[in-house]
């Protein structure tokens, strides 16, 4: 099980690779669209990303601002959903 | 069409005027490859590259009349109706030029001739018995004009470029506005990307007395002109065609043979049956076809043609082409890109110009003042939903905005839709309406510009800046209204009437000319209730309802394709930059040109080896556009082209001996 750090800078470093950004160059508190980090098809992107990185199953229902609205809630999402057992096997989710 | 040129209160000799105003104007030969002309004074001097169009043995230019002279790019169409009513006025004409009756309109009207000229139109005017110098501009911006104030001097001229040709002037990026225009697609204001270089501002004009700034004065902006009440919708659909059947009749009014831009679409198609019809007679057209199917639109432009029987001339473009010609593109440019689009255009007036044709009718601005864009649907739906941002069925209508993304339609990809849509339900109401969707995305260049310039990203200060330039009655328009203003002064002005327009077609001395830019056409359609341009999401629904039975259904019907070109695939092969991407995105010339980040361009062309080019969405391809097209507009320039005039062609030489 991984921790909230490692979550995060997994996260971060997906973020900062595809979005060409710097960590210190945007708020993990704050939306990533808002901040002009990402646009629609990034969230796309990022949510493919924590079904492949993190084994998790994201459904329609989970896709709000409570869960996607800041990287740290991204990463609660994620240790939510990992400690909730909320997993899709590999194969299938790729 | 022509170029002009003009320079006032210069401290030096006549002679030097007269030299440096002419390789001005050699800087604009493709304007007006036809003949050229210079009018020296003590004070000032006026240069002009003409391509002849109306009274092709006279209106040569600069035009001196005694007491103004003026070098003249445009089309003011009214001219004959301008004309008969000046002569009732006791003025005599030598020619018949518009440009003429522009001048004589001034004599009469004074400032007040401007908002009595239908058409596209940039000028500059020295009164010499007032010794004050006039640069004014048309009402949307068809037609460029730059200013700039160097050394003690005032140089004026239809492109930047022309400035290149003065002894020790280099165009250098002002990165603050080059950042705005990334954001806007288009400065704000007067401003421009260059330092010291401004614009004359579309429906404005400005009287230059000496050293002092300029006064500048609006003649006109968006929704100025008093309406009669909105008619019914059935009563404006009949307005709407006989409005659109007269500006054409206008554009039509030329010396020389008339074709047209068919693009497929139903704007161009509704203007060719109008040209047709008023024509009475056989006319050329000209279409853009792609080697890649993804991008073809011919099968609807082929429908259009046999429907109206028009000649027509298609212009094939691949991927090859369209890299091949970026940098002439550019050049003509003289700003960033954020499509490659502008290529097929540039291509489009050579096959124009082989044809013997000057002057096309093209379908621009339709979507601005008929609200065919997204953004007015985007719009639409963020307030609807906002009324109720609770319910679960409003957002459902993201389904509808863009049925044709793939990652729009999929359920699962509804929510991620949804929320990203939901980021704007607090702000889409602010005074940029529209345009936060796409400063949002574009601000990713803000990390794409050099660290060290310090260039930060406010949207309170950019709110500020947008606000100053709103007409008075901004705030008690309607928000698609509000929209309207924006779209026609960033997207329109900024790149489609600039970059995609003027400068592609005047490339090769070709003259567009815009029915849908008619003023009395954006007035009138202004004033008419919203839902009459946008029902339900049925985009320009009055002009679709109007021609409905007139031109084929499948055209009327057909379902509008977002904007597509081959950008990426034309850039990038296998994975891999095309060589003219890794030259001017090389790291030794970003770190050269000291404008974008090193890191910010090594990462984003390694993006594209990760992926394929269908997998890399709309920002990814603006934001490789914006930064090649910049590098490549910094070199120019740095690096300008050595153009001359031939002496033969000089038509014009007047030198004033006394102080004028």
């Amino acid at each position: 099980m991984l921790t909230d750090k490692e979550v995060e800078n997994k996260l971060i470093a997906f973020i900062c690779h595809n979005f060409m950004v710097e960590p210190d160059e945007f708020n993990y508190e704050e939306s990533l669209v808002d901040q002009g980090v990402i646009d629609s098809i990034g969230l796309v992107e990022i949510s493919a990303f924590m079904e492949e990185e993190f084994g998790i199953k994201v459904a329609e229902k989970d896709m709000d601002r409570n869960n996607f609205g800041s990287v740290k809630k991204m990463v609660a999402f994620i240790v939510r959903q990992s400690a909730q057992g909320n997993l899709t096997n590999r194969e299938s989710a790729a | 069409m022509c170029g002009i040129t003009g320079i006032f209160r210069f401290e030096g000799n006549t002679e030097d005027l007269r030299t440096r105003v002419t390789h001005m104007t050699a800087a604009l030969a493709h304007r007006g490859p036809d003949a050229w002309g210079t009018y020296t004074s003590r004070d000032v001097a006026l240069g002009h590259a003409r391509l002849s169009i109306v009274d092709l043995s006279m209106g040569h230019q600069p035009m001196d009349t005694g007491e103004f002279v003026i070098s003249y790019n445009g089309e003011v169409y009214n001219y004959i109706e301008l004309r008969q009513e000046l002569q009732q006025h006791g003025i005599v004409f030598a020619t018949h030029s518009d440009t003429e009756v522009v001048i004589k309109a001034y004599q009469v009207w004074g400032k007040n001739a401007f908002e009595r000229f239908n058409g596209q139109f940039a000028f500059i005017l020295w009164d010499k018995n007032n010794r004050q110098l006039i640069a004014a501009r048309d009402r949307y911006g068809v037609r460029p004009l730059f200013v700039m104030k160097w050394k003690g001097a005032w140089y004026f001229a239809s492109e930047m470029k022309a400035f290149d040709s003065l002894p020790g002037f280099r165009r250098e990026y002002d990165i603050q506005h080059l950042f705005e225009h990334g954001l806007l697609w288009n400065t704000i204001g007067s401003d421009t990307v260059y330092k010291g270089i401004r614009t004359v501002e579309p429906g404005t004009y400005e009287i230059y007395t000496g050293k002092a700034d300029p006064s500048v004065h609006r003649f006109y902006s968006l929704g100025c002109l008093p309406q009669e009440p909105p008619a019914s919708f059935d009563e404006a659909k009949e307005e709407l065609r006989g409005m659109l059947r007269d500006a054409v009749r206008l554009r039509l009014r030329s010396d020389v043979p008339v074709g047209m831009y068919l693009s497929g679409g139903i704007d161009s198609s509704v203007l060719a049956l109008l040209t047709s019809q008023v024509m009475g007679e056989r006319f050329k057209s000209f279409s853009v076809t792609f080697g890649d199917p993804d991008f073809d639109e011919s099968s609807y432009q082929n429908e259009m043609v046999s429907f109206i029987g028009s000649e027509h001339h298609a212009a094939r473009i691949d991927y090859d082409t369209v890299s091949e010609n970026f940098l002439d593109v550019v050049r003509h440019a003289e700003r960033p890109l954020f499509r490659t689009a502008p290529v097929p255009l540039f291509l489009l007036s050579k096959l124009v110009r082989e044809n013997d044709i000057k002057v096309v009718i093209t379908g621009e601005a339709s979507d601005e003042i008929l609200f065919g864009y997204d953004s007015y649907k985007e719009l639409k739906l963020l307030q609807f939903w906002a009324r109720s941002p609770q319910s679960a069925i409003r957002p459902l209508l993201i389904k509808r905005l863009y049925p044709h993304l793939r990652h729009y339609s999929d359920t699962k990809a509804y929510g991620l839709m949804k929320l990203y849509y939901e980021d704007f339900l607090d702000t889409f109401s602010n005074p940029l309406a529209g345009l936060n969707i796409r400063i949002r995305n574009n601000t990713v260049l803000a990390a794409a510009l050099n660290k060290e310039l310090g260039v930060k990203f406010n949207q309170d200060d950019l709110i500020d800046k947008v606000k100053a330039t709103f007409p008075a009655d901004y705030e008690h328009w309607t928000l698609l209204q509000q929209n309207q203003f924006l779209e026609m002064t960033t997207l329109l002005d900024g790149y489609l009437l600039s970059s995609q327009g003027d400068r592609m077609a005047l490339g090769h001395g070709i003259e567009g000319r815009f029915p849908f830019l008619d003023h009395r056409i954006v007035e009138r359609t202004f004033s008419w209730p919203d839902s009459y341009k946008l029902n339900g999401f049925s985009q320009k629904h009055i002009l679709r309802s109007a021609f409905r039975g007139l031109i084929p259904a499948s055209i009327i019907d057909r379902p509008k394709l977002p904007y597509q070109a081959p950008d990426l695939r034309a850039f990038i092969r296998n994975g891999k930059p095309v060589p003219l991407v890794e030259q001017y995105l090389s790291p030794e010339m970003i770190r050269e040109y000291g404008v974008f980040d090193e890191r910010f361009t090594a990462r984003f062309l390694r993006r594209f080896s990760e992926r394929s080019s269908h997998q890399v969405g709309y920002r990814d391809n603006m934001t490789l556009v914006f930064l090649l097209s910049a590098q490549i507009a910094l070199y120019w320039a740095r690096n300008p082209r050595q153009t001359s005039l031939d002496e033969r062609q000089r038509i014009v030489d007047i030198t004033e001996k006394t102080a004028a």
